[in-house]
């Protein structure tokens, strides 16, 4: 097992590259998962208010 | 059957459509990656020696290169479809492919400094191939960067589409930078971008990850992709009555 993840002595780099790979890629679906859910509040708070505003003038 | 094309060019019919296919190219993306990389991994024993093993960043490396590369071309593609018929969608997808280039650009010159190290001994060199790929990463900032320095859209999206045509010619250079068959006779690291050179076995765990990471880049870019049409569109009755805005809302 332990040589497995040894490489030969290039599993430092060799992880290190396909975790760097993984990393940046989590960190964008993330960032994306993130972005939607605070957009689709703001139209929400949005929408509320305008709503209430129609109330009001009518 | 006619399949009316033009119909999915209005943000609001696109909007569900790519809801819908998301999810596919998610499992689709999970499935090739992890496939690929189990090939490359555990059936390739017999093709690389202790002193190769290094070799096997070439999964990711080059499939991050080669999407990095092709996420620009289609982001030129969106940006001129958008340039010539003047259609909203097209913009949208040009600056939703930007930053997973962007972040494709990045993997690739990550994974190939790491690679470098192994197999040259260096993280970085002023390779023609190297540097060419570096001012690919400052294209793609300056095309998100141009974008949101514009605060009218439809001029920040001719003009960044313009910016990108322009940088399309990086494609090229690229791919033809180096490709030297004897690394004596010349100054430059990277060696020749050929799929001829590499092992059968390596092969196939390339192909499929890259496939996953087209897959991968799909998503993101649909993903990406309705997050601007919700900013775009946020004031029209379409968006209001969206499930995802609908739902949950407090009764008055």
């Amino acid at each position: 097992m332990s040589e497995f993840f040894s490489m030969g002595g290039f599993g430092v780099f060799i992880w290190s590259a396909m975790g760097v790979a993984m990393i940046l890629m989590i960190l964008e679906v993330f960032s994306l998962i993130m972005k939607r859910r605070v957009l689709i509040k703001q139209i929400k708070r949005n929408n509320r208010l305008n709503q209430r505003q129609r109330k009001n003038q009518a | 059957m006619k399949i009316n094309w033009f119909k999915y060019s209005a943000p609001m019919s696109f909007y569900p459509l790519a809801g819908k296919l998301i999810p596919l190219f998610w499992i689709a993306a999970i499935v090739c990656i992890a496939g690929g990389l189990y090939w490359g991994f555990f059936k390739t024993a017999d093709v690389l020696n202790d002193q190769k093993q290094y070799y096997r960043i070439i999964y990711v490396h080059v499939a991050s290169a080669w999407m990095a590369m092709w996420l620009y071309a289609v982001m030129v593609f969106w940006a001129m479809l958008g340039l010539i018929f003047n259609t909203r969608l097209s913009y949208m997808l040009a600056s939703a492919t930007a930053i997973t280039g962007t972040v494709m650009t990045v993997i690739a010159l990550a994974t190939g400094a790491i690679w470098g190290k192994t197999s040259w001994g260096t993280y970085w060199d002023w390779d023609p191939k190297l540097t060419s790929f570096l001012i690919l990463l400052f294209v793609y900032i300056g095309y998100i960067a141009l974008q949101s320095a514009i605060d009218d859209k439809r001029r920040s999206d001719k003009a960044s589409a313009l910016l990108a045509l322009v940088g399309l010619a990086l494609v090229p250079i690229i791919y033809y930078a180096v490709n030297c068959p004897d690394p004596t006779e010349c100054a430059s690291l990277h060696q020749e971008s050929s799929l001829k050179r590499v092992e059968s076995n390596i092969l196939i765990g390339m192909l499929v990850t890259t496939l996953g990471f087209w897959m991968y880049s799909f998503a993101t870019t649909l993903m990406r992709a309705r997050i601007i049409i919700l900013e775009r569109e946020r004031s029209t009755t379409w968006v209001s009555k969206l499930a995802e805005i609908t739902n949950s809302e407090r009764k008055h």
